[in-house]
């Protein structure tokens, strides 16, 4: 039951060459040196250059299930995205810094994220040279990113905490602790599917290590209140919270038709149902399914899905084949 | 530049202020600041550094460009990033106070290029990893694999 709360972890690692400007102004030449050094010393070592993303939908699907950022799905210079075999590290090209190195693991495992992270950068930086300064670390283009330059996240499915408007004083809690909650797809967006991202927000003046296992502390606390949460909501509500589950589970089943947003709802009682074994839908698929159902994944599938009548009428059959 | 109220303390937070229609230009130290209610949290990009002055003492400070990215102060104020690595190095004193109020710190714990020497605590766990998937090697009875992480282990103790 690891993935009952804790969906995946996610280190983010900035880094930056010396002797270039950042990447906003950065001309074109110095964007294909860049790449060129990255290719070149990430060569022979599994990594592959995905130049799919040159694709827009390919690119906003990868952004969707939250392997690249949504300005670098986005990016209209040139840019790269390198990825090694197993798709547990992304390396992107030139997005706000010339680096930005991203390893993921299953459920809570920070430590195996994060090593996967070191070990991306560390090969790298025998043939690159990484602007560094003895006071203020690893130099990033946001003076927010400094020292470490490494942000370690974990994303939490958290309904019974939202349901129970419990949200506002973690929110409130992780602030003082330097640490910040934002929703699946980052800066600004909304917590669709009751899905969450916890992160640290200060990189400077604390090691590598301390921020992987404060953050993962902090998870697991934030998990055990949403589970005790879960319980008592479903004491309480026991006959509401299933009938709930069960008209979403019907909708997401039977519909003809069905926005991103109304699935999104859905699909978050399904979960939390699954999770309480109210249905017997596993958490697994649901996972697969989250970003099976999302706009560029519908698009990539076919071609007149632009049309957003014609998506939900997908986005519907999608469903169907998956429950 | 020192707190332009208290005259003691660094400012950090830069304001424009318009008093019938002159706009002047405040620098004030973080107690000022928000003393004077003053908004000196500022999370969104863009306005870490407050709002880009226009004194006379900052036509100064316009003058200064980086060596690398060719970005004034000014330039940094506005966008709430800096241009290059070299920023960091031409603007230590413009910046440093500002680092230290998003940080609380500007002294660096960590991973260093040279890997020294925060980088101990690294090599423990590495050597925790090996000895864990040693472990695992053994219990599965891939002997060839064990002896290789061994020696891997042995490695690693060697180069300390
Ligand atoms: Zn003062
Ligand atoms: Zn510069």
């Amino acid at each position: 039951m690891t993935n009952d709360v804790i969906l995946r972890s996610r280190v983010r690692i900035a880094r930056n060459i010396k002797d270039y400007p950042f990447p906003p102004v950065l001309n074109d030449a110095c964007r294909k040196e860049i790449i060129e050094k990255v290719t070149t010393a990430s060569a022979g070592h599994g990594y592959i250059n995905d130049d799919k993303i040159a694709d827009a939908v390919y690119a906003h699907t990868l952004s969707e299930e939250n392997l690249i950022s949504r300005e670098f799905a986005a990016e209209k210079e040139r840019h790269a995205l390198l990825k090694n075999e197993d798709c547990e590290t992304y390396i992107m090209v030139c997005e706000e810094d010339h680096l930005r190195i991203q390893s993921f693991s299953d459920g809570l495992d920070l430590a195996k994220a994060g090593e996967r992270a070191i070990e991306c950068e560390k090969l790298l930086s025998k043939k690159i040279n990484f602007a560094f300064n003895s006071d203020l670390g690893y130099l990033t283009r946001c003076p927010t990113n400094l020292g470490t330059a490494m942000r370690a996240s974990v994303m939490m499915f958290l309904p019974a905490l939202t349901m129970t408007h419990r949200m506002g004083d973690v929110k409130t809690q992780l602030e003082k602790i330097g640490m910040t909650i934002r929703g699946m797809y980052g800066e600004g967006s909304n917590a669709d599917a009751y899905m969450y991202q916890i992160s640290n927000r200060l990189s400077l003046g604390h090691s590598e290590q301390d921020l992987l296992s404060k953050t993962a502390a902090v998870a697991k606390r934030i998990a055990e209140d949403e589970r005790n949460a879960r319980s008592a909501a479903f004491e309480a509500n026991k006959d509401v919270l299933t009938d709930k589950i069960m008209r979403s589970l019907g909708t997401l089943k039977y519909a003809h038709v069905i926005s991103s947003k109304e699935f999104l709802d859905c699909y978050a009682y399904v979960r939390l149902g699954s999770v309480l074994k109210l249905c017997d839908v596993p958490c697994e698929k649901l996972d697969k399914l989250l970003y099976k159902a999302m706009p560029a994944h519908i698009m990539m599938l076919r071609e007149n899905a632009e049309n957003s009548h014609e998506r939900d009428k997908m986005r519907a059959k999608i469903i169907k084949e998956y429950l | 530049m020192l707190c332009s109220k208290c005259k003691t303390n660094q400012a950090t937070f830069f304001y424009t202020q318009s008093i019938n229609g002159n706009e002047s230009s405040v620098a004030l130290c973080k107690n000022c600041a928000e003393t004077s209610g003053m908004n000196t949290v500022s999370p969104l990009f863009g306005s870490f550094f407050g709002t880009p002055a226009k004194s006379t003492r900052d036509i100064q400070r316009q003058s200064k460009k980086c060596s690398l990215c060719a970005l004034t102060f000014n330039d940094i104020l506005s966008m709430g990033k800096v241009g290059c690595p070299e920023c960091y190095n031409t603007f230590k004193e413009e910046l440093g106070d500002t680092i230290r109020s998003i940080h609380g710190t500007a002294k660096h714990v960590g991973r260093t290029p040279s890997g020294t020497p925060a980088n101990e605590i690294k090599q423990l766990s590495e050597e925790e990893v090996l000895r864990g998937k040693l472990t695992e090697a053994i219990k599965t009875e891939n002997y060839e694999e064990a002896a290789a992480i061994r020696d891997k282990i042995k490695a690693l103790k060697g180069e300390n």
